[in-house]
């Protein structure tokens, strides 16, 4: 957890009750100021298109307005929003087949580079590339865990899954990757 | 992270998200606008919610108010202590109370169109 994380969160506390006391849009603006960033790139990563992830992301914001007064303030505002954008993106998809289009183009690469890669070849500098071995579920968990660097229980609060299950899900997901592109696998401790 | 130890696919992970923050580019501002525009759009559904109360509710309403001194004026007489009271022209009171409620009504309207 990053040192300065308490304040942060003390910050978005403040901020939340003045949005729920005086229907405050501006301060409203101030908490999606501080967390564009993050609910964008992970919904950047999960669906892989720029614009479609920023439509997502302004749903997001706006169910996160509606439900400003659901959030209880125990776990972190930033896992409360990442809940509510992988949500949005879940009942996204269900909805369009664009997104189904843009996995099958990425699945259709990742063919093309099917045999396994070295660890410094250009490919695994597309993170999307490397990604694209992973299922739909493990996508998202490795982009909370390492994209978003939430910790193993914020996760379960996000996606809902049991502790356990997040850490058999990252496990699984790396050693995919590893599989797939052949990285050295030693422990630094 | 600190939750494990980190091996070589942890750090290459780590290092291939270490994005660089999307700028913000207007992204808030849009959303602020079109919370602002639902927050307009709902007021504005009340009051018209609230009009079209008032327009279904009003006829019945005056109705009533109409039939008030029949109902009233045998209450009032068979008090002693309000006989003065009796002598009050009943149908102005109920205009009075008609035109209180309308414009308490449009105050509500004009509150929640300024707010």
């Amino acid at each position: 957890m990053p040192p300065d994380r308490p304040k942060q969160q003390a910050l978005d506390r403040d901020l939340v009750s003045r949005v729920l006391a005086h229907q405050d849009a501006g301060a409203f603006g101030e908490l999606v100021r501080r967390h564009q960033s993050q609910v964008r790139n992970f919904l950047r990563r999960l669906t892989r298109d720029f614009e479609l992830a920023d439509d997502l992301a302004q749903d997001a914001f706006l169910h996160a307005w509606d439900r400003l007064h659901t959030w209880t303030g125990s776990g972190s505002f930033i896992g409360w929003l990442l809940k509510i954008a992988y949500t949005t993106f879940l009942q996204s998809r269900r909805r369009s087949k664009r997104y189904g289009e843009i996995l099958e183009q990425v699945g259709r690469d990742a063919d093309l580079h099917g045999e396994r890669v070295s660890h410094d070849v250009e490919e695994l500098s597309d993170l999307d590339r490397l990604l694209g071995v992973l299922s739909e579920e493990e996508r998202a968990i490795m982009i909370l865990s390492y994209g978003c660097g939430l910790s193993h229980r914020e996760i379960s609060d996000v996606s809902g899954m049991p502790v356990g299950t997040v850490k058999s899900v990252i496990f699984r997901g790396k050693e995919k990757i590893r599989d797939n592109f052949a990285i050295e696998h030693h422990q630094y401790g | 992270m600190a939750e494990r130890v980190k091996d070589d696919t942890d750090r290459l992970l780590e290092s291939m998200f270490r994005d660089d923050p999307v700028a913000d580019a207007g992204f808030s501002a849009r959303v602020v606008g079109r919370v602002k525009r639902r927050m307009r759009a709902r007021r504005l559904a009340l009051a018209g919610a609230a009009v079209f109360g008032i327009a279904i509710a009003g006829k019945p309403l005056v109705d009533l108010l109409r039939l008030m001194p029949e109902i009233v004026r045998p209450v009032l007489s068979a008090l002693p202590a309000v006989d003065v009271l009796a002598t009050v022209d009943v149908p102005e009171l109920s205009t009075v109370i008609v035109g209180t409620m309308l414009l308490g009504g449009l105050l509500m309207i004009g509150q929640l169109l300024e707010d």
